[in-house]
C-alpha cells in the first residue's frame, strides 16, 4: 500500500522517462496554454482598449511569447 | 571578497539614488486618496506595470542565487523564469487579471472574500501579512550583508540608507512610486545585466567558447534544460511541469499581492491584461542575465569561485570582468533589485492590512455604534502609517534574521502552503457557481495544514525522493488537487450563494460590459 502511494505521490511512475516523452509533455502543456489564450473572444479580449488595432489584438501577443518559449523547450 | 569602486563608480551610484528618490517625491504630490496610494489612481499603463513586475520578482539575492544555480546546475535553472513565468502570467492576464480588476478590489482577500467568505478572506490576508512581514526584514538582512561585503560600507550604514531612501518614495506616493521607480529600476537592471553577459561572452570566445570550456570541465548536462525525477537535482522536470509550472507559478502570478496589486492600478481592464504579457515577454530575458553569468564564471574563473558557496560566482564575474563606471551600474543594479523588491512588499503589507484588517474591522465597529465609517483620507492617513511602522519594525528585526537561519526556510514553507490551496479555490471559485463558501474555506484550511506538515522535514524526506528542501514542489501540486477535492466535496453538501451575488465573479459573466464595474472601481 505504502509502495503504491508512493509510486503516485513521488512520480515513480516517470522515473526514467525517455527525453523525447517529456519533451512532448511540455510541448502539449504550452500548446493546450496557447489554444486557450487563441480561443478568447474578441470582445473580451479588447475590453478597455482605446481602438480595436490589430497590434492590441491581445492573442497575439500571447502566441508570440508562447512560440519563443515553444522554440527554447524544444532547441535546449 | 571586497570591490574597491572608482570615482565614476561612486557617482554613477549617487546619480541612481538621487534620481529615483526625486521621482519618488515628483509623484507625491498626486496622491489624494487611498485609491491614489495604493492603486496609483487607476492611471497606470500596460507597459510601466509590466516592466514592474519583473523587476519585483527578482530581487538582488535571487540574482546572487540564481547565478549560483547557474553556476552549479546551468540551463536547467531557467526553468524558474520560463515554465515558471511566461505560461502563469498567460493564464492570469486571461482569466484572473481581467476579474480582479472588474471588480474594482484592492487585494486578492477582498475577492476571495466577496466570492466565498470573510473566514476565507482572513485566512488568506493572515498569512500573506505574515509571509510579507518576514520577508521584508529577511529581504533588507541579506543585501545589507551583501553590500557591507562587497563595499565596506557597514551592515546598519547599508540598511538604514536603503530604508530612507525606500521611506521616502513609498511613504509619500505608494504605488504610483512602485511602479514607475521600477521601470528606472529594470532598465539600470538590463543595462547592467546585459553589459556582465555581453562582456562574458566576448572574453569566453562567444556562445561556441562557453559551451567548450564549460563541457572540458566535465559538466556537458549543463546545457540541458530537463532532468529526471530519478536523478539527484532540486529540479526534476516533474517537479518543474506540475509543481512549478501548473501550481506554484500561477498561484504566484495570480494569487500574490504584491505582484497583482499593480495590475489593479492600471489604466483600463485592456492595461490590465496586456501587462502580465509584457511581464512574460520581459521574463523570457531574466535567465540571460542571471544564469548565463553564473555559467560563464564557471568557465572563466571556476578556480576563483569556493566549492562550498557557488553563490560567489556573480560576484566574482563582475569584480573581475566590468570596468570602472560599468561597476557602479552593476552596483545600482543590485540596490535596485533590492529596492523593488522591498517597495512592492510594503506597499502590500500596507494594502493587506488596511483594506483586509483596519476597514473592515473599524467599520463594523463604527457600525455597531452607528457612525460612518473610515472615509477616503482616512484610509490613506492609515496606510501611510503602516508603512512607516512596518519599514521601522522591518529595520529593528532584520539582524534577527542571521539569529534564526529558519526565517528563509519559514518564507518558502509558507509560500508553498499557501500556493495550491490558493490556486485551487479561485480556479473553482471563478468557474462554477457551485463552490460555496464552506466549501471554499474547507479547501483553503485543509489544504494549508496539509501542505504545512508535508513539508515538515521527516515527512518530506520519507515521502519524496526530490532533494531536501525542494519537496515543497510536488507539495503545491498534491495539495493543490487535495483542496480541490474539498471544496468540491464540502460545496456539494452545504449552500451556493444566489446567482446575483456572484454572478460578476465568476468566468462565464467575461463577455459582459465590464464598464459598470469599471466605474465602481474607479
Amino acid at each position: 500500500m505504502k509502495e503504491a502511494i508512493l509510486y503516485v505521490l513521488d512520480f515513480k511512475w516517470a522515473h526514467g522517462m525517455e527525453e523525447g516523452g517529456v519533451r512532448i509533455l511540455f510541448i502539449a502543456f504550452f500548446a493546450v496554454v496557447l489554444l486557450f489564450a487563441l480561443r478568447q473572444d474578441e470582445d473580451f479580449v479588447y475590453e478597455g482598449a482605446p481602438d480595436r488595432a490589430r497590434w492590441r489584438d491581445l492573442r497575439i501577443w500571447a502566441a508570440g511569447i508562447m512560440a519563443i518559449q515553444i522554440v527554447l523547450y524544444l532547441a535546449i | 571578497m571586497g570591490v574597491s569602486l572608482s570615482g565614476i563608480d561612486h557617482l554613477v551610484f549617487i546619480v541612481y539614488l538621487v534620481g529615483v528618490l526625486a521621482l519618488g517625491l515628483y509623484l507625491t504630490r498626486s496622491v489624494k486618496s487611498s485609491g491614489d496610494y495604493f492603486l496609483a489612481g487607476r492611471r497606470l499603463p500596460f507597459w510601466a506595470i509590466g516592466m514592474s513586475i519583473v523587476v519585483s520578482d527578482i530581487g538582488a539575492m535571487d540574482m546572487i542565487g540564481l547565478g549560483g544555480a547557474g553556476y552549479r546546475y546551468g540551463i536547467v535553472t531557467a526553468n524558474w523564469d520560463w515554465i515558471g513565468s511566461f505560461v502563469a502570467m498567460i493564464l492570469a492576464a486571461f482569466i484572473f487579471i481581467p476579474f480582479f480588476w472588474r471588480t474594482g478590489v484592492y487585494t486578492i482577500p477582498e475577492f476571495l472574500g466577496r466570492r466565498y467568505n470573510a473566514g476565507v478572506r482572513g485566512v488568506h490576508s493572515t498569512i500573506w501579512l505574515l509571509i510579507l512581514l518576514f520577508d521584508i526584514g529577511a529581504v533588507l538582512h541579506v543585501t545589507a550583508k551583501f553590500m557591507d561585503g562587497l563595499l565596506g560600507w557597514g551592515y546598519w550604514v547599508s540598511i538604514l540608507l536603503l530604508a530612507f531612501v525606500i521611506g521616502v518614495y513609498m511613504i509619500g506616493a505608494g504605488l504610483s512610486a512602485v511602479v514607475l521607480t521600477d521601470v528606472i529600476q529594470l532598465i539600470v537592471m538590463f543595462v547592467g545585466g546585459l553589459a556582465v553577459v555581453g562582456l562574458g561572452l566576448w572574453k569566453v570566445g562567444g556562445w561556441d567558447g562557453l559551451t567548450e570550456k564549460v563541457t572540458a570541465l566535465g559538466h556537458e548536462r549543463h546545457f540541458e534544460l530537463y532532468r529526471g525525477p530519478e536523478e539527484p537535482t532540486p529540479f526534476p522536470w516533474t517537479g518543474i511541469l506540475f509543481g512549478l509550472g501548473m501550481v506554484m507559478s500561477t498561484a504566484y502570478f495570480a494569487g500574490n499581492q504584491t505582484i497583482v496589486q499593480r495590475c489593479l492600478g492600471a489604466k483600463s481592464e485592456w492595461d490590465a491584461k496586456a501587462s502580465m504579457l509584457v511581464g512574460a515577454l520581459l521574463k523570457t530575458f531574466i535567465p540571460v542575465l542571471v544564469v548565463i553569468p553564473g555559467m560563464l564564471a564557471l568557465a572563466l574563473y571556476p578556480d576563483q569561485v569556493p566549492a562550498d558557496d557557488p553563490d560567489q560566482a556573480y560576484p566574482v564575474l563582475i569584480k573581475n570582468l566590468l570596468p570602472p563606471g560599468l561597476l557602479g551600474l552593476m552596483f545600482a543594479a543590485f540596490l535596485a533589485a533590492l529596492m523593488s523588491s522591498v517597495d512592492s512588499i510594503l506597499n502590500a503589507s500596507a494594502t493587506l492590512f488596511t483594506k483586509d484588517v483596519y476597514e473592515p474591522v473599524v467599520t463594523w465597529v463604527r457600525a455597531r455604534r452607528e457612525a460612518a465609517p473610515p472615509d477616503e483620507r482616512e484610509l490613506l492617513r492609515v496606510g501611510r502609517v503602516v508603512t512607516l511602522v512596518v519599514l521601522i519594525s522591518s529595520v529593528a528585526t532584520a539582524s534577527l534574521s542571521d539569529r534564526w537561519s529558519g526565517v528563509y526556510e519559514f518564507i518558502q514553507t509558507m509560500l508553498s502552503v499557501v500556493a495550491g490551496p490558493t490556486l485551487a479555490i479561485l480556479i473553482l471559485g471563478m468557474f462554477t457557481r457551485r463552490a460555496t463558501q464552506w466549501g471554499g474555506l474547507a479547501g483553503m484550511i485543509v489544504g494549508c495544514l496539509t501542505a504545512f506538515v508535508l513539508n515538515l522535514e521527516p515527512i518530506s524526506t520519507s515521502l519524496f525522493t526530490i532533494e531536501s528542501g525542494e519537496a515543497f514542489l510536488y507539495i503545491s501540486w498534491w495539495t493543490f488537487l487535495l483542496s480541490m477535492l474539498v471544496v468540491g466535496v464540502v460545496s456539494a453538501f452545504t449552500k451556493p450563494w444566489p446567482e446575483e451575488r456572484i454572478a460578476p465573479l465568476l468566468w462565464s459573466s467575461r463577455k459582459r460590459p465590464a464598464a459598470a464595474s469599471e466605474e465602481k472601481g474607479r
